[in-house]
C-alpha cells in the first residue's frame, strides 16, 4: 500500500536557469584570458544607488589600427558626484589592439576618457579611410578622430559637438545620403541625485526612468568639413521624447532612405521614418513597432535588426525588463509595418524572468539563418540569487544570458551547449559581435556592470565548416568616400540553387555597443556559386559575381553591374 | 463488569480494532508533515511590510492546515512583489481548500506576471472559472494571458464571455478589439475600439489599436490623428475586480499606498484617496508631492481647513510648487481670506509669469479681500493680456457694483450670461444692479430667471419687494 505523492515541503525553488534544448557539443568557449583580456568594468558605484551605475557601459569591436583584425574598446563608468561631495575618479576607457591572436592594451590611444561612460559608436565620419569613435557619457559626449594608426584625437569641440546630459547609444548613419556619416545620439533621462526610490516591498533601490523627465534624442548632421550641426528640431526628432537606450539605423520600409529605430525604456519605441528631405516622423505606433501586441509600452533596452525570417527585410528584436518578454517585431514588408510575433517565435515565455540588455543577431552555426543572443542583468535586486562570482550586493542583480538557435520559424533556447556564453552569471549590459579570430564565424564580446569583459569564441561555426558549410564575409565599401564601409547598405546573397540571404552593413545595435559592420553569409552544403546584390545607401543597386566562398570579399561601389541594366 | 455477550462482541471487534490501528498508522505515515512556508528576507524591507509578512507567516506556522492563513500570506507576498513565494503559498492554499476560488485565481495572476510558465497560469485561471464560471474578471485575465501567448482563438471567447457578464468592462472590449485586429479583422475591431476610446479618450493602448485598425481599413488621416493622441502616459489598467481588490488592500509599503491613493484620485474616489494619502503623509511628512496630493483630495472633499494645512506644508517644503500655491489660494478665497490668497498668487506669478489664469485669480483675491478699486484695476490689467473667463467677469462686475459703477457691472454680468446663460448667482447680481439703476422690469426679469433655475429666497424677497 503506497502513499499518494504529496510533497512534504513547500517548494522553495530559488532561481532557476531557463529550460532549454540540449545538444552535447559546445557552441562557444570563453577565451577572455587566453586572448589576453583582464578588464573589470568600473560602475562608479560608491554606495548611493545612483542610476547610471546600474545602467552599465558598452563596448565596441572595430579595426582601430586598420590591420584587418578586430580590436576591442571597453567603456567604463565613473562615480556620479553631487554638489558638495568630494571629487572621485573612475577607471578610464580602454582600447585593446589585436596582435598575433591576442589583445594588448594601448594606453596612449587617446580613447581613455574618464567620464561617466555609457556607449560607443564607430564610423569613418571624415571619410579618410579609418574609423573614428563617438563616446556617449552621462555628461559631455566625445568625438575621437582616428589618426590612422589606432591613436585618436579628441575633436569634440572643433567638430562643434556639444551633446550634454545623459546619452546612451549612438549610431553613425548617413541619413541625408550626402556621403557623410551623420550621428544619431540616443538620450535617456535627466536624472537628479535627490530622488530616492523604493521597490514594492519598500526596499531602497535604483530608480527607474519613470522617476525622471525623459529627454529627446539628438541628430547631428555631418557638414562634410569635419563639423556637425544639430538638426534635431528641423528634422522633427525633437518632437517626441523618450527614455532612449538602444538604436538601429537601417532602411526598414525599403524606400531607399535610412530610418532609425530607438528602443525606449518604459516609453513607446520610436520608428523614425526618413522622408528623404531632411525630416522624419515617428510612425512606430501606427506601424506596430512601438508597443507589444497588447499595446503596452515595455522597457526597451537593447535592439538588433536582422532578417530573422528570411524574407529580405529587417525585423527587430528588443530586450526588456523582467516580467516583460523580449519582443520580436516581424517586418511585414514595405509600409505594412511590423507585428509582434514574440510568443509564436518562441521568444516570449523564455525571457520573462530576465532583464535583457545587449543583444546580437548572428549566424553562429553557419546554417544560413540568424540566431539570437541576449545578455541579462537585473536593475532591481532579486530575492533569489543565482550562483555567481559577483560579490554582494551585485550578486543580486546578476543573471545568466540567453542564446537562441533559429530553426526557421521558431527559436529554440540553447542550454548547456551554449554555457560559455550563458552561464557566466553577471550583470550583462553590452554585447558586440564580430569574427574576432578571422575564421569565418561570428564571435562575441560582452560587458557587464562591475563585471569582467568577456570574449567568447564560436565553436559551432568550426563544426559547421568542418561539415561543409560555406561562408562569405562581405565588406561593402565606397571608394568615393575614403573607401569607408557603406554603413546602411543592404547586401543580398543569391545562390545559384535559389537560396538567398539578406544582411546589412551595420555597426550600431545592441545596447551601448558597436559591432563589426561586415555582412556574414553562410549556408550548408552543397557548395554553390552565386552573386551579391548590394543596395547602396540612397537606393542604387549593383550586382557582384561570387565565384569563391570561405573568404572575406570586398565589394566596392561602382565595381558591380547596375541591377537595373542587367 | 463486562458481560459474556459483551466480551464476545469485544473479541469479535479485536481484529477490526487492529485493522483500524493499522490503517491509522498507515495513514499517519502517509500524512505529510506541515510544510514550511517560504521565509523571505524581510531585513531590507520597509518595516511595515516586514512586519505584515512576518505576521502572516507566523499565522501559517500556528495553523498550518488553514487555507485562509496560507492564502493571507500569499496575498501579502503577492502585493509586495514576492511573486514566486506567493505562487508557492497559493498552491498550498488551493491544496488545503480546493473549493475556494481566490487561490487559483490569484495563482493564475502571479504566474501570469512571472510569465515563464503560461500553461500553469492558464490552468489556474481555468480552475478558478470552474469554481466561479460567471466571474467576468477571471475570463478577462485568462483572455489576456492567452493573448500574450498569441493564442488569439482561445482568448477571443473569454473576452466575449467577460463582456456578456459585464458589458461595462472596458479592458475586455479593448482586448477583444485588439484580438480581432491581430486576427486580421480590422473592420470588426474598429467599432469596439472606437467605443473604448469614447469611454477612455486618453487610453494610449486603445488609441494605438484604433490607429492601427484605421490604417488597415484605409482611413489613413484618422489613423495619424489617433496615433498622435496615443503618445500620452499609460492609463492604469484598473477594473472592478472584487477578488483582486482583496490582494491590493494588503499593500502596506509606502510606494503601494502612494500608487493606490493616486489611482483613487484619478478615479475621483477622494474619500479613499485621502485615507490612503494620510497614511503616506505619516510616513513621508517631508514629501511636498504627498502633502500636495492630500491637500487636493481634501479640497475635493470640501474640507478646506485640512486641505489648507497640507497645501501650506507642500508649499513650505517646495516653494516652487505653483499648482499647490494656486490651490491654496483658491481654498483661502473660498474661505473669504483674499489677503491670504494674494501672497500665494503673487508668488505663483513670479514662478509662472506667462500663465494667463493667474492675473485673473489675483484680481479675484483682491475682490474677496474687499479691495475693490485694486481688484478692478487688476481685472482691467488682466483683460489687456487675455480674455476673461466667466467667473472673472462675474467677480469684476461684483466689484464694480460694490463701488456703485452699476452700468459697467451690468455690462460684465450680461457678458457672463452670454457665455453661460444659466448662472443663478450672476442673474441675481444682475437683478440687483438693474434695481440700482431703476431698471425695474429688467430686474424683475433677472430675478425670475434666477428663480426658474434655482429657487432662491433672496431673489424671491426682491420679487416681493418689487410687487411681484
Amino acid at each position: 500500500m503506497g502513499c499518494s505523492g504529496k510533497d512534504t515541503t513547500v517548494d522553495d525553488e530559488g532561481a532557476s536557469t531557463p529550460a532549454a534544448t540540449t545538444d552535447a557539443a559546445p557552441w562557444f568557449e570563453d577565451v577572455t584570458a587566453a586572448w589576453g583580456i583582464d578588464a573589470v568594468h568600473d560602475a562608479g558605484a560608491r554606495g548611493a544607488l545612483r542610476i547610471p551605475e546600474i545602467m552599465g557601459s558598452g563596448l565596441a569591436l572595430f579595426d582601430a589600427d586598420d590591420d584587418g583584425a578586430l580590436d576591442l574598446y571597453q567603456v567604463n563608468s565613473a562615480p556620479v558626484v553631487g554638489p558638495g561631495e568630494p571629487p572621485a575618479e573612475g577607471a578610464p576607457n580602454r582600447l585593446f589592439l589585436q596582435r598575433d591572436g591576442a589583445f594588448v592594451e594601448m594606453p596612449g590611444s587617446g580613447l581613455g576618457d574618464r567620464g561617466i561612460g555609457m556607449g560607443v559608436a564607430v564610423g569613418d565620419y571624415d571619410n579618410d579611410g579609418d574609423v573614428d569613435v563617438y563616446l556617449t557619457n552621462d555628461g559631455l559626449d566625445r568625438l575621437f578622430r582616428n589618426r590612422g594608426d589606432g591613436t585618436f584625437d579628441d575633436v569634440t569641440e572643433s567638430a562643434g559637438i556639444a551633446v550634454d546630459d545623459w546619452s546612451s547609444s549612438a549610431a553613425f548613419c548617413d541619413v541625408d545620403a550626402d556621403g557623410h556619416l551623420d550621428l544619431y545620439v540616443v538620450r535617456y533621462v535627466r536624472h537628479d541625485l535627490d530622488t530616492v526610490c523604493t521597490d514594492t516591498a519598500g526596499r531602497v533601490e535604483y530608480c527607474g526612468p519613470e522617476s525622471f523627465p525623459d529627454a529627446h534624442d539628438v541628430l547631428l548632421r555631418n557638414r562634410g568639413d569635419g563639423t556637425f550641426e544639430d538638426v534635431t528640431e528641423s528634422a522633427g526628432i525633437g518632437a517626441v521624447t523618450g527614455a532612449g537606450l538602444g538604436v538601429s539605423c537601417l532602411d526598414f520600409d525599403a524606400d531607399g532612405h535610412l530610418d532609425l529605430y530607438v528602443a525606449n525604456d518604459a516609453d513607446p519605441n520610436q520608428l523614425w521614418i526618413n522622408h528623404g528631405d531632411g525630416t522624419f516622423r515617428d510612425e512606430g505606433l501606427l506601424r506596430g513597432a512601438s508597443v507589444n501586441a497588447q499595446g503596452l509600452n515595455e522597457a526597451g533596452m537593447g535592439v538588433v535588426a536582422g532578417d530573422f525570417d528570411g524574407d529580405d527585410d529587417f525585423d527587430l528584436f528588443v530586450t526588456h525588463l523582467e516580467e516583460e518578454s523580449n519582443t520580436y517585431y516581424r517586418n511585414l514588408g514595405g509600409t505594412a509595418g511590423f507585428e509582434d510575433k514574440s510568443a509564436s517565435a518562441g521568444l516570449a515565455a523564455s525571457s520573462m524572468r530576465f532583464t535583457g540588455f545587449g543583444t546580437a543577431a548572428l549566424d553562429a552555426d553557419l546554417d544560413g539563418d540568424l540566431d539570437l543572443a541576449a545578455v541579462n542583468g537585473r536593475v532591481k535586486r532579486s530575492v533569489d540569487v543565482y550562483e555567481t562570482s559577483m560579490p554582494a550586493p551585485w550578486d543580486r542583480y546578476a543573471e545568466p544570458n540567453l542564446f537562441y538557435r533559429n530553426d526557421g520559424d521558431v527559436f529554440h533556447l540553447l542550454g548547456a551547449e551554449a554555457a560559455a556564453f550563458t552561464a557566466p552569471v553577471e550583470i550583462g549590459r553590452g554585447l558586440a559581435v564580430g569574427d574576432l579570430d578571422g575564421d569565418g564565424d561570428p564571435d562575441l564580446a560582452l560587458s557587464s556592470t562591475q563585471g569582467p569583459l568577456r570574449l567568447v569564441r564560436n565553436l559551432a561555426g568550426d563544426r559547421a565548416r568542418a561539415a561543409g558549410h560555406r561562408w562569405l564575409l562581405v565588406e561593402a565599401r565606397d571608394p568615393a568616400l575614403g573607401d569607408r564601409y557603406a554603413l546602411g547598405a543592404v547586401v543580398t546573397l543569391e545562390l545559384a540553387d535559389g537560396r538567398r540571404q539578406t544582411r546589412a552593413i551595420s555597426a550600431a545595435a545592441s545596447y551601448l555597443s558597436s559591432s563589426d559592420p561586415r555582412a556574414l553569409f553562410a549556408f550548408g552544403p552543397p557548395g554553390a556559386t552565386g552573386s551579391l546584390v548590394v543596395r547602396w545607401p540612397g537606393g542604387v543597386a549593383e550586382r557582384f559575381a561570387v565565384d569563391a566562398f570561405d573568404r572575406v570579399l570586398v565589394v566596392r561601389r561602382g565595381g558591380g553591374s547596375p541591377v537595373g541594366e542587367e | 463488569m463486562v458481560t459474556s455477550a459483551a466480551r464476545s462482541i469485544v473479541h469479535r471487534l479485536r481484529p477490526l480494532r487492529w485493522i483500524a490501528v493499522t490503517l491509522v498508522l498507515v495513514l499517519t505515515a502517509c500524512e505529510t508533515p506541515p510544510p514550511a512556508p517560504p521565509d523571505p528576507d524581510t531585513a531590507e524591507m520597509e518595516s511595515a511590510v516586514g512586519a505584515v509578512v512576518r505576521r502572516a507567516r507566523e499565522a501559517v506556522l500556528e495553523t498550518p492546515a488553514s487555507a485562509d492563513a496560507w492564502g493571507e500570506l500569499g496575498m501579502v507576498l503577492h502585493v509586495h512583489g514576492l511573486y514566486d513565494d506567493a505562487a508557492t503559498v497559493y498552491r498550498q492554499a488551493a491544496e488545503l481548500d480546493g473549493e475556494e476560488v481566490r487561490w487559483p485565481y490569484f495563482l493564475g495572476e502571479v504566474l501570469t506576471i512571472r510569465g515563464d510558465d503560461p500553461e500553469a497560469a492558464f490552468a489556474a485561471f481555468r480552475r478558478a472559472l470552474e469554481l466561479r464560471p460567471d466571474y467576468a474578471p477571471a475570463h478577462l485575465r485568462l483572455a489576456n494571458a492567452l493573448a500574450v501567448e498569441d493564442r488569439l482563438d482561445e482568448a477571443e471567447p473569454h473576452y466575449r464571455r467577460a463582456l456578456e457578464l459585464a458589458p461595462d468592462l472596458v479592458p475586455a472590449r479593448l482586448g477583444l478589439g485588439q484580438v480581432l485586429l491581430l486576427q486580421g479583422d480590422p473592420e470588426d475591431a474598429v467599432p469596439l475600439l472606437e467605443a473604448v476610446v469614447r469611454e477612455q479618450p486618453a487610453n494610449p493602448r486603445a488609441l494605438t489599436a484604433l490607429g492601427r485598425a484605421y490604417q488597415r481599413v484605409g482611413r489613413r488621416d484618422e489613423a495619424l490623428a489617433v496615433a498622435e493622441r496615443a503618445r500620452g502616459p499609460e492609463v492604469p489598467g484598473f477594473f472592478d475586480d472584487a477578488l483582486m481588490s482583496q490582494v491590493i488592500a494588503k499593500g502596506t509599503s509606502t510606494s503601494l499606498l502612494w500608487d493606490r491613493a493616486r489611482a483613487y484620485l484619478d478615479a475621483g474616489n477622494f474619500e479613499q484617496a485621502a485615507a490612503g494619502l494620510a497614511r503616506v503623509v505619516q510616513r513621508k511628512p517631508e514629501d511636498a508631492e504627498v502633502q500636495h496630493q492630500l491637500g487636493t483630495a481634501l479640497q475635493e472633499l470640501e474640507r478646506p481647513t485640512e486641505a489648507a494645512r497640507h497645501l501650506e506644508r507642500a508649499v513650505a517644503l517646495d516653494p516652487s510648487r505653483v499648482d499647490a500655491r494656486v490651490q491654496l489660494a483658491v481654498v483661502w478665497m473660498d474661505a473669504g481670506r483674499g489677503d491670504a490668497a494674494l501672497g500665494h498668487l503673487q508668488a505663483a506669478r513670479a514662478e509662472r509669469p506667462d500663465d494667463p489664469e493667474l492675473p485673473w485669480l489675483e484680481a479675484r483675491a483682491l475682490a474677496v479681500a474687499e479691495r475693490h478699486a485694486e481688484a478692478i484695476a487688476s481685472f482691467e490689467a488682466a483683460a489687456a493680456e487675455s480674455s476673461p473667463p466667466a467667473w472673472a467677469l462675474h467677480d469684476w462686475g461684483a466689484s464694480l457694483a460694490q463701488l456703485g459703477r452699476y452700468d459697467e457691472a451690468i455690462e460684465r454680468f450680461e457678458a457672463v450670461l452670454a457665455m453661460q446663460p444659466d448662472l443663478p448667482q450672476t442673474l441675481f447680481f444682475l437683478g440687483l444692479a438693474y434695481e440700482a439703476v431703476d431698471a425695474r422690469e429688467d430686474a424683475i426679469a433677472a430675478y425670475r430667471r434666477t428663480m426658474a433655475i434655482e429657487p432662491n429666497p433672496l431673489a424671491a424677497a426682491r420679487l416681493t419687494a418689487l410687487g411681484q
